[in-house]
C-alpha cells in the first residue's frame, strides 16, 4: 500500500485523501464481471419495481383459446415501412386430434404501441393506473403480444416472468434483511461478549446447520395452514428461509468481531480511553461493513434459490402467486417439455440473477479486503 | 521518584481441554517479573520473540488483566495507584496518563480515519474541545516532523516510517506520564529505524519522557535506554545500566543477545558464542534455569535449581548460578 500501488495512478492527492469506501469502489470498478453483474442486478430490481408497468398482459388472465402459443416476435416493418405489429390468432382444426388450435395469422396485423391501456394496477403501490409500456390496439378476445409464448391456461409467460421477478427478488431481499438483523445481532453478541453466551449461540448455529434443509422446509411448509392467504404464506416462507440464512452472516460478524477486538487500532482506541460504544461504532462496525455487504450479496442468491426450490417442489408459494419457482413448476412435466419448451425459459432469469449475485459478491469481497 | 513499580507480575493463560474444559496446564507467558521505571528514565525490555515482552507491556497498560502481582503507577508526587488491582471501569480515567506505541504501523492506525482524527482521538475521548484539538494536532505533527497537510489524508498514503510517526504523535497527544513502546521499530526498514530512534531520542530530550522500550535484540536499544532488562521465558534474567550491560554482561543469555549485535571490532567476533536452539515453551519450561538447555556454561545445579534474580553489584541484577565464576563477552566501543 505504498506509492507503488497501482491505485496511485488515480492522482497522488486524490488517492491520499480517498476514504476506504472510495478505494473499495476504485478496486471494485476494475473487476469487470462484478460491475456488469451490478448493472444486471440493478436492471432486475428496476424490472421488479415496475413489474406491472412492463408486463403486457394480465399475468393471471386465463384464456383456453390461446393455450400453448409459441413465442411471438414483434415485426417492425411491413410493405408500408416502419409499422411495428404482431399477428392475430386464427383457429385451425388439428387433423389428428380434431382440436381447435389457435395459431398466429399473418394476415391479421395488430399494431404495437407504447403506453397503451391494459389491466389496472398500483404503480409502486401508490398510483392507480392502467398504462403499460407496450400493448396492441384493436385486439379481439384472446389476442395480444406473447413474446415468450403462453402456458396451458393461456397466460402470457413474459408478463408472468416479470411479475414473478418482483416476488422472487423481494422474497430474497426480505429474507436477507431478516437474516442480516438476526446475524449481526447474534453474531455481534457472540463475538463481543464471548464466554457462555458465545458457546450457546455457536451450538444453536451448529444444530441449525446440521439439520438437512429440505426435510426442515417440508416440515415447516406443511405446518402452514391451508387457509392462509398468499401474503401470509409469502411472509411465512420468508421467515423459514431466513431462519437458515442468518447463521452464515452471524459467523461472518462474529469472526470479524473476534479478529477486530485484537486489532491494534482497536486496542489503541481502548487505551486512549474510548467508550465501548465508540469502539464498536466508530472502529469496529465500519471495518467490517464491507464484509457484511459481501456476505449479503452471496447470501441473496441462496435465498432466491431456496424460494425457487421450495415453490418448485410445491412447498413454498402456491398459485395464484407467481414466482420463478412456480413458473418452473409449470414446466415440470414431460408433456410440457416436448410440446411447449418455451416454458423452460423461466429458468433463465434465475440463472442470470444467481450468477450475477455471485460475481458481485466475489467482486465486493475482493474490493473490500484485497489482502484477506 | 518512580513512575512505575512492578512487583512479581504474572500473566498465565490456562489451557483447557476436553468436554468439561478442564484446565490441563498454563502458559506462563509472564511468570514473576519485577522492575521499576524512574521519572524521565527509559527502560529497555529485551528478549527473543515469545519471551513475554508484549504480555508485560499490555499488562502494564491493562489491555490485559494480570494474573497476579502489583503495578504501582504514580499519578502525582506521593500519590500512586495499583493498576493491577483496579477494575476495568476505574481504569478509563487513568488511561490518559499512559500510552502505547505499537509494533505494526499498519494495523495500529484505523484505515478508515483521517490522520488528523487518529491523532485527535485520545483528545476527543478525554473531552478536549474541538478548537484546542486542532491546535494540538498541528503541534503534534510538527513534533514528529510531519507536514500539517497529513491531517486530511488517510493512513494508506503513508510509508511505514511515516505511519509510525503518526502513531507516536497519537501516543503523545495527552502528555502521558509513561509511554510503552512495544518494538516500535522492528517492523521498519533499517534506514527508517534510525530515523524513528532519533525522533524518540529527540522527544526524550524535549519532553523528558518516561518510557518502557521493548525490543527483540540489543542492537537498537543502546542509545535509547538508560537501563536494560533482559527477559527470557516469562522472567527477567538480568537488569543493568545500559553501558555496564553491554560492556560486561552477567548472564549467558545476555551474552548470546550481544553476540547478535554488529561489532565494531572484528577480532572480537570469533570469541562470541552464537545463540542456538529455540526459546523454551512457556507452558512447559525446563526445570531449574529455563535457559540451561541452550547455555554453554550450564552445570548440574542449573538443571535442578532455579536461580533467583539477585543483586550482584549496585544496580546490577542477574539470575545465574555461575555469575561469579564465568567470564562473559560484552561489546566494546
Ligand atoms: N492469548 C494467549 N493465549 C495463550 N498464550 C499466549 C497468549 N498470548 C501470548 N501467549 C504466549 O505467551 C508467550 C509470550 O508472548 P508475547 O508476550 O507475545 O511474547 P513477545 O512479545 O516477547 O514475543 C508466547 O509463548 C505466546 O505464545
Ligand atoms: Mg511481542
Amino acid at each position: 500500500m505504498t506509492a507503488a500501488d497501482p491505485l496511485a495512478s488515480a492522482g497522488q492527492d486524490r488517492w491520499a485523501e480517498a476514504t476506504q469506501l472510495r478505494l473499495t469502489w476504485w478496486r471494485f470498478r476494475r473487476h469487470r464481471l462484478a460491475v456488469i453483474s451490478l448493472v444486471i442486478i440493478a436492471l432486475f430490481y428496476l424490472i421488479a419495481a415496475f413489474a406491472d408497468f412492463l408486463s403486457i398482459n394480465d399475468p393471471h388472465a386465463t384464456d383456453a383459446r390461446r393455450s400453448f402459443i409459441p413465442p411471438q416476435a414483434i415485426h417492425f416493418f411491413d410493405e408500408n415501412g416502419f409499422n411495428p405489429h404482431v399477428y392475430g390468432l386464427r383457429g385451425v382444426r388439428d387433423r389428428q386430434t380434431f382440436q381447435l388450435v389457435y395459431t398466429p395469422d399473418p394476415n391479421r396485423k395488430l399494431p404495437v404501441q407504447l403506453f397503451t391501456r391494459g389491466y389496472t394496477y398500483n404503480l409502486l403501490g401508490l398510483i392507480e393506473t392502467d398504462i403499460h409500456l407496450i400493448g396492441v390496439t384493436g385486439a379481439q378476445r384472446g389476442e395480444g403480444i406473447f413474446l415468450l409464448g403462453t402456458d396451458q391456461l393461456g397466460r402470457d409467460l413474459f408478463s408472468r416472468m416479470i411479475v414473478a421477478t418482483r416476488v422472487s427478488l423481494f422474497i430474497g431481499l426480505a429474507g436477507v434483511t431478516l437474516s442480516l438483523v438476526l446475524g449481526v445481532l447474534l453474531g455481534g453478541i457472540s463475538g463481543l461478549y464471548g464466554g457462555w453466551v458465545d458457546t450457546v449461540i455457536q451450538r444453536v448455529i451448529e444444530v441449525l446447520r446440521s439439520i438437512p434443509t429440505i426435510p426442515l422446509w417440508m416440515g415447516l411448509a406443511a405446518a402452514l395452514p391451508n387457509s392462509w392467504s398468499t401474503l401470509q404464506v409469502y411472509f411465512a416462507i420468508t421467515i423459514i428461509i431466513s431462519l437458515i440464512g442468518w447463521t452464515d452472516l452471524a459467523r461472518v460478524v462474529r469472526g470479524r468481531f473476534l479478529a477486530l477486538r485484537e486489532e491494534d487500532f482497536v486496542v489503541a482506541a481502548e487505551l486512549a480511553g474510548a467508550s465501548q460504544g465508540r469502539i464498536i461504532f466508530r472502529h469496529m462496525l465500519p471495518s467490517f461493513m464491507s464484509h457484511v455487504i459481501a456476505a449479503v450479496s452471496l447470501a441473496l442468491p441462496a435465498m432466491i434459490v431456496s424460494e425457487t426450490a421450495l415453490s418448485f417442489l410445491g412447498l413454498g408459494l402456491r398459485p395464484p402467486a407467481v414466482s420463478w419457482g412456480i413458473l418452473l413448476q409449470d414446466a415440470q412435466n414431460i408433456q410440457v417439455l416436448s410440446g411447449a419448451p418455451w416454458l423452460l425459459s423461466a429458468a433463465v432469469p434465475v440463472i442470470l440473477v444467481i450468477l450475477a449475485f455471485n460475481f458481485l459478491g466475489d467482486g465486493l469481497r475482493d474490493a473490500a479486503d484485497p489482502y484477506g | 521518584m518512580n513512575i512505575l513499580d512492578v512487583v512479581d507480575l504474572k500473566k498465565h493463560y490456562p489451557i483447557h481441554a476436553g468436554l468439561l474444559r478442564r484446565e490441563i496446564g498454563r502458559v506462563r507467558a509472564v511468570d514473576g517479573v519485577s522492575f521499576h521505571i524512574a521519572k524521565g528514565e527509559t527502560l529497555a525490555l529485551v528478549g527473543e520473540s515469545g519471551c513475554g515482552k508484549t504480555t508485560v507491556s499490555r499488562c502494564i497498560l491493562r489491555a490485559l488483566a494480570p494474573t497476579s502481582g502489583s503495578m504501582h503507577f504514580s499519578l502525582a508526587e506521593g500519590q500512586s495507584v495499583d493498576l493491577a488491582a483496579l477494575p476495568k471501569r476505574a481504569l478509563r480515567p487513568l488511561r490518559r496518563h499512559m500510552q502505547m506505541i505499537f509494533q505494526d504501523p499498519y494495523s495500529s492506525l484505523n484505515p478508515r480515519m483521517m490522520v488528523g482524527d487518529i491523532i485527535a482521538e485520545p483528545l476527543k475521548v478525554n473531552g478536549v474541545p474541538a478548537a484546542e484539538r486542532n491546535a494540538r494536532v498541528l503541534e503534534l505533527l510538527e513534533l514528529v516532523q510531519m507536514p500539517a497537510s497529513a491531517r486530511s489524508r488517510f493512513p494508506h498514503a503513508f510509508s511505514g516510517g511515516q505511519r509510525q510517526r503518526i502513531g507516536i504523535a497519537r501516543a503523545l497527544a495527552l502528555n502521558p506520564r509513561l509511554i510503552v513502546a512495544d518494538e516500535p521499530v522492528s517492523a521498519l526498514d533499517v534506514s527508517v529505524q534510525a530515523q524513528i530512534i532519533n525522533l524518540l531520542l529527540d522527544l526524550q530530550d524535549r519532553l523528558g519522557l518516561s518510557m518502557l522500550f521493548v525490543a527483540h535484540d540489543l542492537s537498537v536499544v543502546r542509545h535509547v535506554s538508560d537501563r536494560v532488562a533482559v527477559m527470557y521465558v516469562g522472567r527477567i534474567v538480568e537488569i543493568a545500566p545500559t553501558d555496564a550491560l553491554y560492556r560486561s554482561p552477567r548472564h549467558p543469555y545476555t551474552e548470546t543477545l550481544l553476540a547478535a549485535v554488529p561489532a565494531p571490532d572484528p577480532t572480537l567476533r570469533g570469541r562470541r558464542m552464537k545463540a542456538t536452539g529455540e526459546v523454551a515453551d512457556p507452558s512447559r519450561p525446563p526445570p531449574g534455569c529455563a535457559f540451561h538447555p541452550r547455555c554453554p556454561y550450564a552445570v548440574e545445579r542449573c538443571r535442578v535449581e532455579r536461580p533467583e534474580l539477585t543483586e550482584i553489584a549496585p544496580g546490577r541484577f542477574t539470575s545465574c548460578h555461575r555469575a561469579g565464576e564465568i567470564e562473559l563477552a560484552g561489546v566494546t566501543g
